[in-house]
């Protein structure tokens, strides 16, 4: 009896023992993974990081035209979030080599699929990066031409048009993750629907009176009075 | 190819041999207009020019009204007149510029291509809407070219109201006196008259600005004028009537197609006009018009009502090419009441400069910066209009005077700004 426990207790250890030195090697090389991928992005984050500012990369995205990357940009420098983006893909990447390494069907299926599935997260934040600018630049061009046309509600007519590109790109990018499936589709539809609704809604009953005095004098004024309306000093 | 023109236009130019004077007339579905101007210039050149020989080059941008029938039409003889159509794409058709001739920079680049092939000293452009071009300003024009040697003859118009008047007034003729030092009233002019070399020199530079060809010709020329070292003055002409125009008028569009070019000049001209300090008169020719140039009653609400909306609504715009400073001269101009509505001088030059700077850096899309200035502009217009509503033409030459002193005062800030954008906010 005692010989039978003995033996078990020492074919459990010899067990664990087993899995500790199958595992650890596999740990070990996780950790060395994760350790090179940090000191990569380390020397890659200092090389970048005086590089971009040697080509004097923050300025030239705004000669570019890109000026709003700024606002979106830790600390409004458009080099900083791109150092910042590609040291943290480079750790990210480590870590996923370093779960493979584990040699565990689990953690090795997790880093495959999150690996596989990277592309589309990728596309997905481009979209979202794409839709803001895009919202921006629009929004702020819908702005100044309602503003220089005197309509008292320039602001909320860009905020609408803001607001349109900006669920447009949301639905976009989740529909490229996957989330979601139909609920996506029909939130989109509904708010998209809605807000051109609100904004219909609001020109129309906001704007009546200009819209009607527009085209009163559209009507009736000649040739010269159009020539006569701007300021001639 | 900068220098080619067509091998039918380069025969008729070779068939026509030489020429002293040119006056060109660019012109696109211009029927009413050019008959009478073509008579205007040809008479002109008889009277005031017998023994020089001079062609009127009339450059057509593919007019469907008959202008060029009747350009023919009106010369006194087929070797006077020579017609030379420059292409005219769809896109430059759609586009209203603010002088009226679509592709009016390509125009213009044709008639300087065949000034230059037939050997002329002078050559004349002249604006096609003017309704009521006088035979003796085609000479007044000419002359300083041809007996005194100038390069470049600006008009000085005695009465011109029209829409671009208060632009001329309150930015380009100060901005251009402040930056490179020259007195020209309006360095846009549509009437013109340039030299023989000066014509060689821009047409040596290559290829010319898709903007320039379609739009900003006149502001480019005169920026050209006085920014390379030519000789230049101005020539007194008569009160102009402007043709009334079938489409309605946008303004801020007319602001980015005469300020665009402009600023970018100032861009590729910063060497010479940061050495630049003060400014001179230049000569001026023929007599003054004894015609009063009044102020035509413009009612200034709706005016001080845009920049009210501007201030509510672009601050943020603003603020991206604004110091603080000026953001709060802005608000007490907001809060201001109607008859006590006054832009100062010192903050409407530093807001001008501000946004060239701004449009030199891109700190913003350049077509929404030179739009954002519109509600801005209408509030200085307001603000002149108030103070000016009593006063004649000595007094108003007096205030634009000072308002050109204050562009010059301003110079420095401008400078500095333009030098380290980083370092100084006031």
């Amino acid at each position: 009896m005692w010989n039978q426990i003995s033996e078990a207790l020492s074919e459990s250890t010899r067990g664990v023992i087993v899995k500790v030195a199958e595992f650890l090697p596999g740990l070990l090389a996780m950790m060395a993974a994760v350790l090179l991928a940090l000191l990569v992005a380390l020397v890659v984050r200092v090389a970048l990081r005086r590089s971009l500012r040697g080509t004097d990369f923050d300025r030239r995205v705004a000669q570019w035209g890109f000026s709003d990357v700024e606002a979106w940009s830790p600390g409004g420098s458009p080099s900083t979030l791109i150092t910042g983006a590609v040291t943290w893909t480079i750790v990210l990447i480590g870590f996923l080599v370093g779960l493979a390494a584990l040699n565990a069907e689990l953690p090795t299926r997790v880093s495959i699929s999150v690996l596989a599935y990277m592309p589309n997260v990728l596309v997905a934040f481009l979209l979202l990066a794409v839709g803001s600018l895009l919202a921006r630049f629009l929004s702020r061009g819908v702005l100044i031409g309602a503003v220089n046309l005197r309509l008292e509600s320039a602001r909320l007519l860009s905020l609408g048009v803001k607001w349109l590109i900006l669920v447009l790109a949301g639905a976009m990018a989740l529909e490229h993750l996957g989330l979601g499936g139909n609920i996506v589709e029909l939130a989109f539809a509904i708010l998209f629907g809605g807000i051109v609704l609100a904004l219909a809604l609001a020109v129309g009953l906001g704007s009546k009176d200009m819209v009607s005095r527009s085209w009163e004098s559209q009507l009736s004024r000649t040739k010269e009075e159009v020539h006569d309306e701007l300021p001639r000093v | 190819m900068v220098n080619a023109l067509p091998a039918d236009v380069e025969e008729a130019v070779a068939r026509t041999g030489e020429a002293e004077i040119v006056v060109g007339i660019p012109s696109f579905n211009n029927a009413d207009a050019v008959g009478p101007l073509v008579e205007e210039v040809d008479g002109s050149l008889r009277r005031y020019f017998p023994s020089r020989r001079g062609v009127i080059v009339h450059s057509d941008g593919g007019s469907t009204d008959g202008t060029p029938g009747r350009a023919l039409d009106a010369a006194s003889r087929p070797d006077v007149l020579l017609q030379v159509p420059f292409r005219l794409y769809t896109a430059q058709k759609l586009a209203e510029p603010y002088h009226g001739i679509p592709g009016k920079g390509t125009a213009v680049q044709t008639i300087f291509l065949v000034a230059q092939r037939l050997g002329a000293k002078a050559c004349v452009v002249v604006d096609v809407d003017t309704r009521n071009t006088q035979a003796d300003w085609i000479s007044n024009l000419v002359r300083p070219v041809v007996e005194e040697q100038f390069d470049y003859v600006a008009p000085r118009y005695a009465v011109r109201h029209d829409p671009g008047g208060g632009l001329a007034r309150g930015i380009i003729y100060p901005m251009t006196r402040a930056l490179y030092g020259k007195r020209i009233r309006l360095p846009v002019g549509g009437d013109v008259c340039v030299s023989g070399s000066f014509v060689s020199g821009l047409l040596a530079r290559g290829a010319w600005d898709a903007d320039v060809l379609q739009l900003g010709i006149d502001n480019w020329a005169g920026v050209q004028a006085v920014s390379g070292g030519y000789k230049t003055c101005e020539a007194f002409l008569g009160a102009t009537i402007a043709t009334p125009r079938n489409v309605a008028f946008d303004l801020s569009a007319m602001i980015a197609q005469v300020l665009g070019p402009l600023f970018r000049e100032m861009g590729r001209t910063a060497a010479a006009w940061q050495k630049v300090r003060g400014s001179e008169p230049v000569p001026v020719f023929g007599q003054p018009s004894d015609v009063e140039d009044a102020i035509p009653a413009v009612d200034p609400r709706r005016m001080i009502e845009s920049f009210r909306i501007g201030y509510k609504n672009l601050q943020e715009v603003w603020g991206i090419v604004l110091p603080p400073s000026t953001l709060i001269e802005l608000k007490q101009l907001h809060v201001a009441a109607d008859d006590g509505f006054r832009f100062g001088d010192e903050a409407w030059a530093r807001t001008v400069y501000d946004f060239a700077l701004g449009y030199h850096y891109r700190k913003m899309n350049q077509d929404h910066l030179l739009a954002a200035l519109t509600p801005l502009y209408l509030g200085w217009v307001a603000s002149f209009v108030l103070e000016m509503k009593d006063a004649g033409s000595k007094l108003r030459e007096e205030r634009i005077e000072r308002l050109c002193a204050a562009y010059e005062t301003q110079k420095p800030y401008l400078i500095s700004r333009w030098r380290w954008p980083d370092r100084f906010s006031p």
